[in-house]
């Protein structure tokens, strides 16, 4: 048996913590003498292992300071912390890429290409309820006209630009086709003229400025006193083409000359093709 | 992350006086510098915390951190013992030996300190770990990364050489141990 494979100096500590030279066994004392010079030295080296076994165990500890422990637990808990904000850190600041590629440029242009994409598209394929608003008033606004006014007024109801301010007469057509003759309502002339009438100062008394506005119109479009027998002739044609009139009834004495003016161009305008308020505008003009 | 604070505190508890006599032994008792090496080896715990092998053993891996640590620290100072310091320490020594009677365990525990601080730093170590840390030789041999046998071979080539250096307390240990009743 090899010494070797049994002892190594680890083992030597071990024998000089343990046992004295002349303790030992033979085959130790060889081992030994083997590592060491003499006995004196195995002693010698005893001793001082003795010793520094003995120190380290008996030597004072020294205890660290607090201040490590608390800087260490600082430290601690801000390095869990940090792991957010170098995150962070990844996204903006410190780049050690460049701008574009970072992966907070990459998300942000992600969402605004989205944001704007899902505007876009919602925009175009849903109407907006503002927009809804604003229709359905102007629809409720056609229906309720169509439904207070009648068929015949809305037949003859203008297509006129009525920007010019000078010309914006509105209450003129629904003047125009309460006059115009029906089959119901074909009366004498005499009748008419009065009815006509009632109607004017009915409307002098609610809305003087159109009046006024007419009675020029009509003041232009109305023959002068020159003609004011060419006028008479002209009612009396119109008195002729009413068959159901009666002559005896007709009676030009107690109407004025500017009566007789309006009762002309009101007949006139409903024998006449004139039935086109537009064409009505042009013959005004054309009068001028 | 509050289990982990508990974790980390238990460890610094077990651990940090232990490492911290170890660095004061290991750098010239040095308490500042002790200090200093104890936050920074568990500063370095903390941020390289994955770097730990469960199946290795903690504190040999805590003896390996600091082990390089002190070797690092000694290969840029250079510690050697001067000519002056030489000289003092022949000096007490022969001052010693001439009143070898006036001798006390203090100065030799002194002159033990000296003795160990000559000693290269694996052999520093080496011992540090074993007689102070009390640590196993294969312990030693996983924190230093080496084997068991050269473990070995070390401790008794650092013991020969302090018994060399602490010849002159022969008498004096022998008279001690005599006393201890160790020897006959």
């Amino acid at each position: 048996m090899k010494f070797e494979s049994k002892y190594d100096p680890e083992d030597i500590e071990s024998l000089l913590l343990h046992k004295q030279f002349n303790e030992l066994y033979p085959e130790e004392k060889e081992f030994v003498l083997r590592h060491l010079e003499n006995e004196q030295e195995y002693e010698s080296m005893r001793s001082v292992l003795m010793e520094l076994k003995n120190i380290s165990t008996t030597d004072e500890w020294l205890e660290p300071d607090a201040s490590i422990k608390k800087n260490l637990m600082r430290e601690f808990s801000s390095e869990k912390k940090s792991r957010f904000v170098i995150w962070l850190n990844s996204l903006f600041a410190f780049p050690d890429r460049p701008w574009y590629s970072q992966r907070g440029v990459q998300i942000a242009f992600g969402v605004f290409i989205l944001g704007f994409l899902l505007f876009r598209y919602a925009g175009d394929n849903q109407p907006s309820s503002q927009f809804a608003e604003n229709v359905k008033p102007a629809n409720e606004n056609r229906v309720d006209s169509t439904s207070s006014e009648s068929a015949a007024a809305l037949a003859e109801k203008p297509a006129v630009d009525t920007t010019n301010k000078n010309l914006a007469i509105p209450k003129a057509p629904q003047v125009f086709a309460a006059l115009a003759p029906t089959k119901d309502n074909a009366e004498p002339t005499v009748a008419v003229n009065s009815e006509s009438r009632a109607k004017m100062s009915e409307i002098e008394s609610s809305d003087e400025v159109v009046l006024d506005n007419v009675r020029e119109e009509v003041t232009y479009a109305a023959p002068t006193s020159a003609d004011s027998k060419s006028d008479l002739s002209s009612a009396e044609v119109f008195s002729n083409t009413n068959s159901n009139t009666n002559p005896s009834s007709t009676s030009f004495s107690s109407t004025s000359v500017n009566q007789l003016k309006e009762t002309a161009f009101y007949t006139t305008q409903a024998a006449s093709p004139i039935s086109d308020y537009s064409d009505l505008m042009n013959s005004l003009f054309t009068a001028r | 992350m509050e289990k982990d604070a508990k974790a980390f505190e238990a460890l610094y508890d077990r651990y940090a006086r232990l490492l911290f006599n170890y660095f004061h032994r290991m750098l010239w008792k040095d308490r500042e510098k002790a200090k200093d090496f104890t936050q920074e080896l568990f500063s370095k715990i903390i941020q390289k915390s994955e770097l730990y092998n469960p199946e290795r053993s903690f504190k040999t891996w805590l003896y390996s951190i600091a082990h390089n640590m002190c070797k690092n620290e000694y290969a840029k100072h250079e510690v050697r013992v001067d000519a002056h310091e030489q000289i003092r320490y022949s000096g007490n020594a022969s001052q010693q030996e001439s009143t070898s009677v006036s001798m006390d365990k203090a100065s030799f525990k002194e002159d033990l300190a000296l003795a160990l601080s000559e000693l290269d730093a694996v052999k520093r170590t080496t011992f540090e770990l074993r007689f102070y840390q009390e640590m196993s030789v294969q312990e030693i041999s996983e924190a230093m990364e080496c084997s068991e046998g050269t473990v070995k071979s070390r401790l008794f080539y650092t013991l020969k050489e302090l018994n060399s250096k602490l010849k002159i307390y022969e008498h004096i240990l022998k008279a001690l141990l005599i006393l201890m009743n160790l020897l006959p």
